[in-house]
Parts: C-alpha cells; structure tokens; sequence
C-alpha cells in the first residue's frame, strides 16, 4: 500500500526557474499598476544596460555584438557585387540570415512553450523591417543602375535568447551597417550596357552609410495598462501581451507584431494609439542615444 | 513621466588595421598540443589540465583523476573546472560553479513541481530534485498527529505546483536526493515576494537565514541553495500551509525558539539612519508601522526590496558571499543611487570599490559562518 515510487526527480532538463506562481505574478504586477515600480527598482521604460562592441570580426565589413540583459546578439555585415532584379533596377538586394548556438535553440520539451521568439519568427521580423518596408534605404545600395548593385548580407547569431533578442538583434543589426564600410568603385563602361567595377587598392578608400534612418525595434509587454519595455523574464511570464514595434526617427511605424501572452486578457485596441505613441516616441529616444554615441566612438 | 533610462555603452575593438587578420592555423595547433602536456602553472584549472606532472604517490580526490601514461608515469588531471587545493597527499579541484549539494540542516528555498501521492517533489536546484514527503509538514490545523488517507486526498490543497516553500534538509536519502521538513513555524509557504537566484557557493551555511530589516519592513531568506527571498514584512514570515498570518505570527512567538533572537537584526532609529532611512522621510515610519489595509508592499518598501535585490546580484556577480552583513555593507554604500542605478555597470562598480574595504576586512573577521 506504501508506495513509495518516486518518479525518478531528475533534475537534469530543469530550467533556471520553471514558471512562477499567481502570488508571486500579482507582486510583480501590482508594483507596477500601483506604482509604475518594478521589482529592480527600473521604470516602465527603462532599459538595461545596452553594450554595444564594434568590429568584433575582423572579416566581415562591419559587425556589433549587443549585449541587453540577458540576450546576446551579433550581426555581422558582408557584401557582395551582384546584378539587380529586373523590378527594382535601381535597388540594392539585402538577405538576412538568423542562427542561434546550440544552447539556445535546443528545445527540452515539445510540450513546454518555448520563452520569448523562435529563429524563424526573429527573422521574418527582423526581414519585414529592413527589407521589405524599406528600413534601410536599398537605392543607396545601387553602383550602375540595371547592372551592378551591393548585395548586403546580414549574419544575425543569437549567444544567448534573453527576453529582448528584438531589441537588440535590430541594435545590432544598426550598429553593423554603421560600422560597415563599402569601398569606392571606379566603373568602366563597356560595350553592350556590360560594366565592370574596379576596387581601388587603398583600404582606407571606403564610404560609410548614414544610418540615422535605420530603424529600431522595441518589443514592449503589457502588464495591466502599463506598458514595458526590456522585461525580465518574470515580467514576460506576467504579462498580458506583447508587441514588436519599429519605429526610425521621423516616428514611422514600421512592423506591429501581437502575440498574446498565454494570459486570458489580451491586448484592447483602445491603447492602441498610446501604445504606437510610446514606443515610436522610446524608439526615437533610442535612436538618437544611439547615433550620438556611435558618432563619437 | 520622465524620460526612459537608456544607457548604452559602446567599444570599438576595432583594430587600427581595418584589413583582415589570417590566424595561422599552425599556430594554433602546435600551441594547443604544446599546452596540453606541460602543466600549467595558473590559477584555473580546465578539465583535461594537467594538475600534477608526476602525480605518484599523490591521491585524486574530487575534481581530478589519474591517468597512466605509456611510459608507466602517472599523471594527475583536472575533470572540472576549478581551482587546486592540496590536503597533505590529496589533491582537490575545488569546481568555480557547481550546483548546490545539500547537507542536513541547510535552510533552502524551493519551488514545488509535482504533487505525489505521498509527497511533494520540490525543485532546491541541486542534482536532483528534493522531497518533501506528507509526514514532513504540519498540518494547517497545528495538531500533531499521523497523517491520513483524507490528507493525501487534500494535498494540492496544501500545496501545489509552483508554490515556493522555504524548509529544511532533514536528511539525505540514500540515492543522492533530498529529504526536507517543514516542521517549524518558520518554515512553509511563501507569498507575496520576489524570488532571485545566486550561485549556491556564495550563500554560506551558518546562522541568519531569516533576516529582517523591520525599519524598512523587508524580509530575506537566504537560502543555501541560492534561492534568496525577499519579501515585504507585512505579510509576516511565510504562511504555514494555510494558516493566516496572525494566527501564525502568534504561534511563532509561542514557539520556543533559541535561535530566534539572532535570526532578526534589531535596529533602533539610529541604526536605521545608518541604513539609509532618512529621519524626516515619512515613508519609513509608514512602513514600519503596518497596517493591513494597505496593498501588500508601499513604494518604499518596494525601493528597498529593488536596492537589496541589486546588492545581492552586484554581491553575486564580483564573487562575495552572501549574508546579512555583506548585503548591508552594499545596502549602505549605495545609499546614494537609485536603486534602478545600480544596474549600471559604472554605479555597482563604484560602489563597491567603495564598500570593498568593508567587505573584505568583514570576512577576515571570520563573520562569514561556515
């Protein structure tokens, strides 16, 4: 009748905190409604520390490595000479490719709800901001119209899947393209509309794009009707709902992502107006944080 | 609103020489086979280092192994990663991080993650899960006696996944998990708080796991398995199961209990001062006189449980053990941040250099229980 068969408590697949309970959720979240107080003491809109490292790899022509809380994101730029679409003749081709390391793409249950975004969904996001809504500007990317363009490819590796892997694969992703640095072609025109482009010799013969345009991406959670940005992977477990905002300097909303938060009280359209409010208002406060910085490293 | 705290620091690690850098592939193997024999003289030890060249008549003890070479000579390596220490002929590798491994009488916090039949499997992050079993609590209702089928029955009622408990250890089973108790008032359930982890090596057994700040009415506990509540006092303790605060709080005090006196820091308003409180701000002395009408913690017992949880993860990460007197020191040398300042790097650097003194000359005093 004893029976004393324990289910083996391996504690191998264990997570560093599994989920937390309805108390400890209603702490968190009556700190904010109450006071706009969370529990590290931040604001609503606060970041965490951002550190931003610049030409991490010598081979690529621009790359940043982003650290924000727990994420870690580096995105690297390369490029290439290629012909142009037959569409869009004066335009530059950008490719994003996204890949996580081992740890954080291994998934321990297929059951559980894997915390914060897939691969795929960083790059779909990641695809609709600076491809294909224009994030970053492709004519700039255009050397002889209907023949010869950039082809600017994006590596984005997530290290670590922290809560805001948005936030900082889109800082990253700026950071690269400004540290990116495109040498000076001649182009020598030939017969039959063919050209050829000649590289100088001189490495330090390069220009460098103006990404003050470039867009950012702030992934903010609702809790109660208080809207959070760089949450803690507690707050996110709280949260009611999330949303992915671009936002560039001239406030230009570029992608809106709902997901719901596996809470029942979703995301009501009437914060709607505060929420792009907000985040375009945080975006461009980014923005031009960033830009100073980045013009005077 | 004012305006969001944004801090962004950047390092260009650019090199002067923009062009790339070819790494000489013989480079790097003819230095890897080169360190892979000798030993090396160096604080760390990777698993795979050679921590003893000629390891004869020495013993492997935790950490490290022996292995025989072709030539009949013996060498002693290193299987995790750590640092050596030497007692008499047993060499050690004491490993930089490991998970917590329990001893009996270790007060730990953990989160309940299945309910059995007879007990409660309870995850305290060591190796494997702990236990909790049925017969190891005291019932809601106080009285003592042999637990029933009826209370197998009601066990999610008592608690269920996800809930946190403070215990503990009462002893180790013979297949390596853990065996606790919640038998004492001050032990069981924990509401109404924040949970954060450190790691296990820095929260050290010894006396004042239960501390109280009552000025600021926030309350820790510091588990030994690096799971350190903190909690506004108001809610008094931990909620026993189901018993309501009051009615807890007078069986606590019933309770006869050595150790109690030294589980409370006692501060008078001068004390207090010295924490941080100012005598003209009115929050503290609204925080300490409690009432329960007020929502579960005010502002400023918030501010104090945001300043003691950046101390503690500051403590965590410059590799300073964990207790009452470490968390005070910080506490008192951040006085002049904000508590979400802290968060910066440049802040929890300053301050503690300028608490470092403090820290260290405290454990030299051997304050740091073992």
């Amino acid at each position: 009748m004893a029976d004393w068969k324990l289910e083996e408590p391996e504690a191998e697949d264990r997570e560093d905190d599994a989920g937390i309970n309805e108390n400890e959720k209603k702490f968190l979240s009556d700190g904010i409604i109450d006071h706009d107080y969370r529990l590290d003491g931040r604001g609503p809109l606060d970041y965490r520390t951002v550190r931003i490292e610049l030409g991490v790899v010598s081979s690529a022509t621009g790359s940043a490595k982003v650290t924000l809380g727990s994420s870690s994101v580096l995105a690297t730029a390369k490029l290439s000479i290629r012909t142009p679409g037959k569409i869009t003749p004066d335009e530059g081709l950008i490719e994003i490719s996204v890949d996580s390391s081992l740890p954080t793409s291994r998934r321990d249950n297929d059951d559980e709800e894997d915390m914060g975004m897939s691969e795929d969904e960083v790059k779909q996001i990641l695809e609709s901001v600076y491809r294909e809504s224009g994030g970053i500007d492709k004519r700039r990317l255009c050397i002889v119209k209907g023949s010869k363009c950039w082809e600017l490819f994006f590596d984005v590796i997530i290290f670590e899947k922290g809560t805001s892997v948005m936030d900082a694969a889109s800082l990253a992703i700026k950071a690269a393209l400004f540290d990116a640095k495109f040498p000076n072609l001649t182009v020598l025109e030939e017969e039959f509309d063919q050209c050829e482009v000649e590289f100088t010799d001189d490495p330090f013969d390069f220009w460098q794009m103006d990404v003050t345009r470039v867009p950012t991406i702030a992934s903010l959670h609702k809790i109660g009707p208080v809207f959070l940005v760089d949450v803690t992977k507690e707050e996110m477990m709280t949260a009611d709902a999330s949303v992915v905002v671009a936002a560039d300097i001239n406030r230009t909303i570029y992608y809106q992502n709902t997901e719901c938060g596996g809470s029942e009280c979703g995301f009501e359209l009437n914060v709607l107006e505060e929420l792009v409010e907000t985040s375009s208002s945080l975006c461009q406060e980014i923005n031009s944080r960033l830009m100073k910085l980045l013009a005077s490293a | 609103m004012d305006l969001p705290q944004i801090n962004i620091e950047i390092v260009a690690v650019r090199t002067p020489d923009s062009g790339g850098r070819d790494v000489e592939m013989e480079d790097v193997q003819h230095g890897h086979a080169k360190g892979r024999r000798a030993p090396r003289n160096q604080e760390v030890f990777i698993p795979g280092d050679v921590v003893m060249d000629n390891a004869e008549g020495w013993m492997d003890g935790h950490g490290s192994y022996c292995s025989v070479l072709p030539d009949k000579r013996v060498e002693m390596l290193a299987s995790v990663a750590g640092v050596r220490q030497i007692f008499t002929r047993v060499v050690v590798i004491n490993p930089l991080k490991s998970r917590y491994a329990g001893e009996i009488g270790d007060i730990v916090v953990g989160r309940i993650v299945q309910v059995g039949r007879k007990s409660w499997t309870v995850d305290v992050g060591a190796q494997r899960h702990a236990v909790l079993s049925l017969g190891a609590i005291n019932l809601p209702s106080g009285e003592l006696r042999r637990k029933t089928e009826e209370d197998i029955g009601f066990m999610r009622g008592y608690l269920k996944e996800g809930d946190l408990i403070s215990a503990e250890v009462q002893k180790q089973s013979g297949d390596g998990h853990l065996l606790l108790h919640t038998r004492s008032l001050r032990y069981g359930r924990l509401v109404h708080g924040m949970l954060l982890h450190v790691q296990p090596k820095l929260t050290k057994r010894g006396k004042g796991h239960f501390v109280s700040y009552e000025t600021f009415g926030v309350h820790l506990i510091i588990g030994v398995n690096g799971a350190i509540w903190i909690a506004p006092t108001q809610r008094q303790l931990n909620i026993p199961l189901g018993l309501d605060a009051g009615e807890q709080l007078r069986q606590a005090a019933e309770e006869d209990y050595p150790e109690e006196q030294e589980m409370y820091v006692c501060m008078t308003a001068e004390e207090a001062g010295k924490f941080g409180a100012k005598a003209d701000e009115q929050g503290y002395v609204v925080s300490a006189t409690r009432s329960t009408a007020t929502p579960i913690a005010t502002l400023e017992v918030r501010k104090c449980m945001a300043r003691i949880r950046n101390c503690i993860e500051i403590l965590n990460r410059e590799q300073v053990p964990i207790h009452r007197e470490t968390i005070r020191i910080l506490y008192d040398a951040s006085r002049k941040y904000e508590p979400k300042e802290l968060l910066q790097p440049a802040a929890a650097g300053e301050v503690f250099a300028a608490a470092r003194q403090d820290l260290w000359g405290d454990s030299a005093d051997g304050t740091v229980a073992d």
